[in-house]
């Protein structure tokens, strides 16, 4: 299966230098999401190295942090804003964070990774523990090719994954391009979710209708004769 | 089998949701409690994000104790003169349990003291029930005791008849009950009934055929209303959970109101101390563990 996305993905991109491309760009939530794997794939040039980045949609969050006081644990909570929904970095050869940390055109642009903050550092760990941030190497497969499979774990918030792919060199990006991943809810995750948004009292309305009925019904089933 | 909750936006094991339901539905039943203490911990274990948990809670204690309610409304054991009185009171306490808990949230008390006041309320209203117990099966095991023993409380001006109760008591006893319980479910999400069935017992003198019924009643009334902002102003309730929640807890609550008369009442009293103690030194336990994640992040 693969090989046949590689050796499309090989001829159609013959006169490009390096790219990339995923086998999906849309994830569609139903009622079975279990989260989905990727294959991201691409084509490079021998010495040049690749980052690619990964970056949802920036929303504002609450971070805890454990903190013991005494023999108990504590929480200490910080409001953030504009973290990322799941944010990845995939590269070749594996770039570490303080590699990244020297090329501001990365910097500048994801703020996730823009400086040694011990703020941000935390951020990072709570994503990793929710599945929502990677650090990973790109595999090479053939001679100019590599791939990577990741899996979209089923907690992953709906929106939009922005790819930026950096094509650097002595620590100065190259060449870059942008694509976007698309999670959305379908079906009934979609209905639900826009009837209790926009129409928050007939939600409520059903649910009650339910709650009752489903008591009358258990009620009938198990009252005593 | 996994199935996707589209609120909570995770998926989860099917037979593991309707097991929880039911087993809180059949405590719920039992003690006629709401058991949004046990559920809200347990989904948020499972993975539930906690502000779903809590919300979700609402609807499945709101159909457990609506399923208690006609099972003892068929028994004719609510004292509504009671309930009412307490619903009032429950009320105005909602209101400002909610103002307090955005108090608390605004200077960043409320995560590190709200576990320690659950178990304080907990265990000291665990270890009551259990003197009381230990009182009538031990110390005065053969002498022959009153109804209820008079306090204070049957002191207090504006006296009222609750005629099904058979009490003649001030109207500002079960108004405070009312509100401090309100207060308590504005501020953690909990039905209160753990707090509420000793508080009719040992304060009031209710009986306790009659307790469980309007302790159910009161209840039923302060979720719905709970469930109606819950949904209104957070829009934390998820339908899907909700939905199997409700059916599973239906179900353990219609099978508690079955075997209910098989258990002795005083047995029953020790029996649900006994989880109050065990439900507060798990939440003990968790302030005193290792947590195995430092950082956790969620977003607003």
């Amino acid at each position: 299966m693969f090989k046949i996305f590689f050796l499309v993905f090989f001829y159609s991109n013959l006169a490009l230098s390096a790219n990339f491309t995923l086998d999906k760009f849309k994830i569609e939530i139903n009622s079975n999401f279990l989260g989905e794997e990727i294959l991201l794939f691409g084509q490079k040039e021998n010495l040049s190295e690749l980052v690619i980045i990964f970056e949802g949609e920036l929303k504002n969050a609450r971070l805890y942090s454990k903190i013991k006081k005494g023999f108990f644990w504590t929480n200490q909570t910080k409001d953030l804003e504009r973290i990322p929904s799941f944010f990845a970095i995939f590269s070749s050869p594996k770039k570490s964070l303080n590699e990244l940390f020297l090329i501001p055109e990365i910097t500048n642009k994801h703020f996730l990774v823009s400086n040694y903050s011990e703020e941000l550092y935390k951020v990072r760990s709570a994503l990793k523990n929710k599945g929502l941030y990677f650090e990973e190497e790109l595999e090479n497969v053939e001679k100019d090719l590599y791939l990577k499979k990741f899996k979209i774990p089923d907690n992953i918030p709906v929106g939009k994954i922005a790819i930026t792919f950096y094509e650097i060199s002595n620590n100065k990006v190259v060449s870059t391009s942008q694509k976007n991943l698309l999670i959305e809810k379908k079906g009934l995750s979609n209905k639900l979710e826009l009837l209790l948004s926009e129409q928050s009292i007939f939600y409520a309305f059903i649910l009650i209708i339910f709650s009752i009925i489903f008591s009358l019904i258990s009620n009938l089933i198990f009252r005593k004769r | 089998m996994n199935f996707y909750l589209p609120i909570a936006e995770i998926s989860i094991n099917i037979y593991l949701l309707i097991s929880i339901g039911i087993g809180i539905g059949f405590i719920s039943g039992l003690f006629g409690i709401g058991g949004g203490f046990i559920s809200s911990p347990l989904l948020i274990l499972v993975g539930i994000p906690p502000s779903v948990a809590v919300g979700t809670t609402t609807v499945q204690v709101f159909a457990s104790t609506f399923t208690g309610v006609i099972g003892h409304y068929q028994k004719k054991n609510i004292d509504y003169q009671m309930g009412l009185t307490m619903v009032l009171g429950g009320l105005f306490g909602t209101l400002a349990g909610v103002k307090l808990l955005n108090n608390l949230k605004n200077i960043g008390l409320i995560d590190n003291y709200l576990n320690s006041i659950y178990i304080i309320l907990l265990l000291s209203t665990a270890i009551f029930i259990l003197y009381e117990s230990a009182k009538i099966n031990f110390l005065y095991k053969n002498k022959k005791l009153k109804l209820h023993q008079h306090s204070w409380i049957h002191g207090l001006p504006f006296k009222f008849k609750y005629r099904k109760s058979k009490l003649y008591i001030s109207i500002l006893a079960p108004l405070f009950i009312g509100f401090f319980i309100g207060m308590l479910t504005g501020l953690t999400g909990i039905g209160g009934g753990f707090i509420l069935i000793p508080c009719m017992i040992y304060l009031l003198g209710m009986k306790t055929i009659s307790v469980i019924g309007t302790s159910l009643f009161n209840i039923t009334l302060v979720s719905f209303v709970s469930l109606i902002l819950q949904i209104y102003i957070n829009q934390n309730i998820d339908f899907v959970l909700a939905i199997f929640l409700i059916i599973s807890s239906s179900i353990g609550a219609a099978i508690a109101s079955r075997v209910i008369d098989r258990f002795d009442q005083e047995n029953l009293k020790v029996l649900f101390g006994l989880l109050l103690v065990t439900i507060a030194l798990f939440l003990l336990y968790d302030l005193f563990k290792i947590p195995s994640s430092m950082f956790e992040i969620n977003y607003v």
